[in-house]
């Protein structure tokens, strides 16, 4: 878990990608429903849905995908589970933290109506 | 390493808290929106295991277009085009893909909270209206045929995690068996095949050794050497 938390902090530029990233979809979505109302609803929610799943996936291929050659070179003699568990543990943080930022800046197209 | 891992949390905190900081002002909030960042939370965490997933089992540019297409077919079976939801009601593949969606269970969880939030004016019966699709809440709930129960946030938060363990339980068998010979491991077909042969091999030798027993009992022959066992045995 020390380890990946060491190269999660010497990778804070990827984090900060991620942050401008899904801000860029917040406003995005936001610029294309600004004050949706109920009929528009659903489109908003598939928008949403897809800069979400897009933005977020992508970012998540690179915990695992740019450590493939390591891994297999390391694999013999490192615990897998514990290389696991502690890789999923440590970016909990981050996905919450660029949810965050997604969020302050979507709400900028608050229902009108609520 | 206990102070290490601290730091490392209050450095995301305050990255986070950075941001929120500089685009705070341009945000008129009337939305509960702490309701929608625990959901999208949820959603991510499903999300991210398909993306562990794939990473780990396909190179870098197959897992890249794997999960664009698992997104997009997410959101085209999240049930909230209208037509597509009257058109696969009844066929159990379609049914399928719509449960295994993330963006269904994440949307009905949003929808029904805005229904929860509004007054219940809007959520009177359709004819109500003038103009129900503008005003009626509860003619898009028919419409998406979702549940407005209170225990459906607890049912789809509990799915999307459920389905977020499920990616990351398939990422961890990933790890484990994908990409053996690259570890310097025999692969799986190496290992069955060897198991096979050897299998076929003490059958074989046991059949001989039946052959020989025969024919040494027909013809009374007892000065025929026994099969050697494989030193694999």
């Amino acid at each position: 878990m020390m380890r990946a938390a060491i190269q999660q902090l010497r990778a804070y530029k990827y984090f900060i990608s991620d942050l401008m990233l899904e801000s860029f979809a917040g406003v995005l979505v936001g610029i294309l429903f600004p004050h949706v109302v109920l009929a528009d609803f659903n489109k908003w929610l598939c928008f949403m849905a897809m800069g979400l799943g897009l933005t977020i996936s992508i970012a998540s291929l690179r915990v695992f995908g740019n450590e493939r050659v390591v891994f297999w070179r390391e694999a013999s003699f490192i615990d897998v589970s514990a290389y696991f568990i502690s890789k999923n543990i440590v970016e909990i943080p981050r996905i919450a933290g660029a949810l965050i930022a997604r969020y302050i800046v979507l709400l900028n197209c608050s229902l009108s109506r609520a | 390493m206990n102070s290490f891992i601290f730091s490392f949390f209050i450095l995301s905190a305050g990255l986070t808290l950075f941001f929120v900081l500089a685009s705070y002002p341009i945000v008129t909030p009337n939305l509960e929106w702490i309701f929608c960042w625990a959901f999208c939370c949820a959603a991510t965490f499903a999300i991210s295991g398909f993306g562990y997933f794939v990473s780990i089992a396909l190179n870098p540019l197959k897992a890249q277009l794997c999960t664009v297409t698992y997104v997009l077919v997410a959101v085209m079976f999240s049930g909230l085009a209208t037509t597509s939801v009257l058109s696969f009601k009844g066929n159990p593949f379609f049914m399928t893909l719509s449960y295994l969606s993330i963006m269904r269970w994440l949307s009905e969880l949003i929808f029904l909270r805005q229904v929860y939030s509004l007054s219940l004016a809007w959520r009177m019966p359709p004819p109500c209206y003038e103009n129900e699709t503008e005003s009626s809440e509860l003619h898009w709930l028919l419409m998406f045929g979702l549940t407005p129960v209170s225990e459906v946030f607890y049912l789809d938060v509990a799915m999307l995690l459920l389905l977020g363990i499920t990616f990351r339980i398939f990422a961890f068998v990933s790890l484990v068996t994908c990409n053996r010979n690259k570890r310097g491991l025999r692969t799986y077909g190496q290992i069955i095949s060897h198991r096979l042969s050897c299998l076929c091999d003490v059958w074989f030798r046991k059949l001989l050794q039946m052959t020989v027993v025969s024919n040494q009992t027909t013809e009374g022959d007892s000065e025929m050497s026994p099969i050697p066992e494989p030193s694999y045995l």
